[in-house]
């Protein structure tokens, strides 16, 4: 009898985890000392963002591939050298997994 | 992806830039900090009665009287009226002092002609009392053109304070001339990012509550940028300034200016 | 004596609003600030302004710790005759400084 609830249990924990993901993605974008997103980009969810870069808005649409993301996020300067952008992986500021969660929230604007 | 691919083709024509990372803005399109702050703000600059920052040149007006040091001398008593004999000097600052070989900034200029003609302590950075002097000081040039030399022997340290400005730096891997070369009136999170011309200092700063100068105002730039600061007085700062000052040349001074 | 800008027009019509501005050197220590021994530094703030045209109060504010250091008031009084008016800053501690304006009046 167990069996069965802990497979449903166990079927539930996938999407679970996921949603938290994104919550803690939010948490880490709007957060001034590790995302530090608004700053630059006007993200839906978030007060007075700066213009600097791009709005970032149907992020699924116009990034299918994840990789491309956690590229730009973890170093932009590997593909434009003259970028503002901050290397949050390179320099330490986001770890892998904290990007990866931060895709998860841009994935839902 | 196809962007990405797109991207690489582009990747040699790139890097030659990279050098030249980032365009000066054209002399026509300078505007100072001024034109960065609200009316009120503005107003409260304009208008010599409601100037926070005439407090200090009062106070450094007063200052330039007083007797100090072994050699009991008043600034005064060299200079005689600031209004005729400063007219023009904090202008023409950071300048190059021959006995030091390289340029030196107002606040230390001040500090020489204490100790070796006063024969009193030096001020220390950012106290009341020498940001007083400058203040009153620089109110002396209010609305006269910024001239600093550019020549033969200041043409290495104004390369140098470009070096400075133009290099990434930090856990944000900023450079000062991307931000206030290639991205000046657009916004950091609500905030405009003006040109960077020193042509208030020191300013009256709303954010410290009181005078500050131009070392501090980068000093705090370069802490945001989570870079360690260079010193009060660091040799890289006077590069700095003198730099920005030459970027800035023609541009009136409105000393003291009353900023967010 | 703490220093004081004070901006009263020198002449006005009789009848006419006047703006009045004026801005006083002060710390205006919130209190709240933890100092770098790691105790608060003291709260030291002027809590009271007080304006007077030829004796007779026009204008009063109570000040607290949200007011900037270096506290700038302005406000608008009607100009009924020549004379001075008096503008009076008090200290949490009871210590009182007092400016004066002269202003003629047509």
């Amino acid at each position: 009898m167990i069996a069965p609830a802990l497979a449903v249990a166990l079927l539930f924990a996938g999407p679970a985890s996921a949603q938290s993901q994104a919550s803690r993605g939010e948490t880490l974008t709007f957060d001034r000392g590790k995302g530090n997103c608004l700053t630059c980009h006007a993200i839906e969810g978030g007060d007075s963002p700066g213009n600097v870069g791009p709005a970032l808005a149907d992020m699924k649409k116009r990034f299918p591939d994840r990789k491309e993301l956690a590229a730009i996020i973890f170093d932009e300067t590997a593909r434009n050298p003259l970028t503002v952008m901050p290397p949050f992986g390179r320099n330490l500021i986001l770890t892998r997994q904290e990007i990866e969660a931060v895709i998860d929230f841009l994935y839902t604007r | 992806m196809r962007a990405f691919n797109a991207a690489l083709l582009f990747l040699p024509l790139i890097s030659t830039f990279v050098a030249a990372q980032a365009a000066d803005i054209p002399m026509n399109e300078r505007k100072s900090g001024s034109a960065f702050i609200g009316p009120d703000t503005k107003a409260m600059q304009d208008d010599d009665t409601i100037n926070p920052g005439m407090l200090a040149v009062l106070d450094g007006e007063a200052l330039w009287t007083e007797k100090a040091g072994a050699a009991a001398k008043s600034c005064a008593d060299c200079h005689g009226d600031a209004k005729a004999t400063m007219r023009g000097v904090a202008a023409r600052y950071p300048a190059f002092v021959q006995a030091l070989g390289r340029p030196v900034d107002l606040e230390q200029w001040i500090n020489m002609s204490r100790t070796e003609d006063q024969k009193a302590e030096p001020l220390p950075f950012e106290s009341k009392e020498l940001l007083a002097l400058a203040a009153y000081i620089a109110r002396q040039s209010h609305g006269m053109p910024i001239a600093v030399a550019a020549d033969a022997q200041t043409k290495p340290f104004i390369d140098a304070g470009r070096d400075i400005f133009e290099r990434r730096a930090g856990q944000l891997n900023l450079a000062c001339a991307l931000c206030h070369d290639d991205n000046w009136g657009k916004r950091l999170a609500g905030n405009l990012v003006p040109q960077a011309h020193p042509t208030g200092y020191p300013i009256y700063r709303l954010e410290w509550q009181e005078l500050g100068s131009l070392q501090r105002r980068l000093r705090s730039c370069m802490s945001a940028m989570r870079a360690e600061p260079y010193d009060f007085g660091a040799l890289e700062l006077v590069d700095l300034e003198l730099y920005l000052m030459w970027r800035a040349r023609g541009m009136p001074l409105e000393a003291p200016a009353v900023r967010p | 004596m703490a220093r004081a800008l004070i901006h009263v027009p020198p002449t006005a019509k009789r009848g006419e609003v006047i703006e009045i501005k004026t801005l006083i050197s002060h710390v205006m220590e919130t209190g709240y600030r933890i100092g770098v021994t790691g105790a608060p530094i003291p709260r030291d703030i002027i809590d009271q302004f007080v304006c007077t045209y030829n004796g007779e109060e026009v204008f009063r504010a109570r000040l607290f710790p949200a007011i900037a250091a270096n506290p700038f008031i302005s406000f608008f009084t009607v100009a009924t005759d020549s004379g001075t008016l008096a503008f009076s800053w008090t200290d949490q501690h009871g210590k009182t400084q007092v400016e004066t304006a002269q202003i003629t009046v047509e």
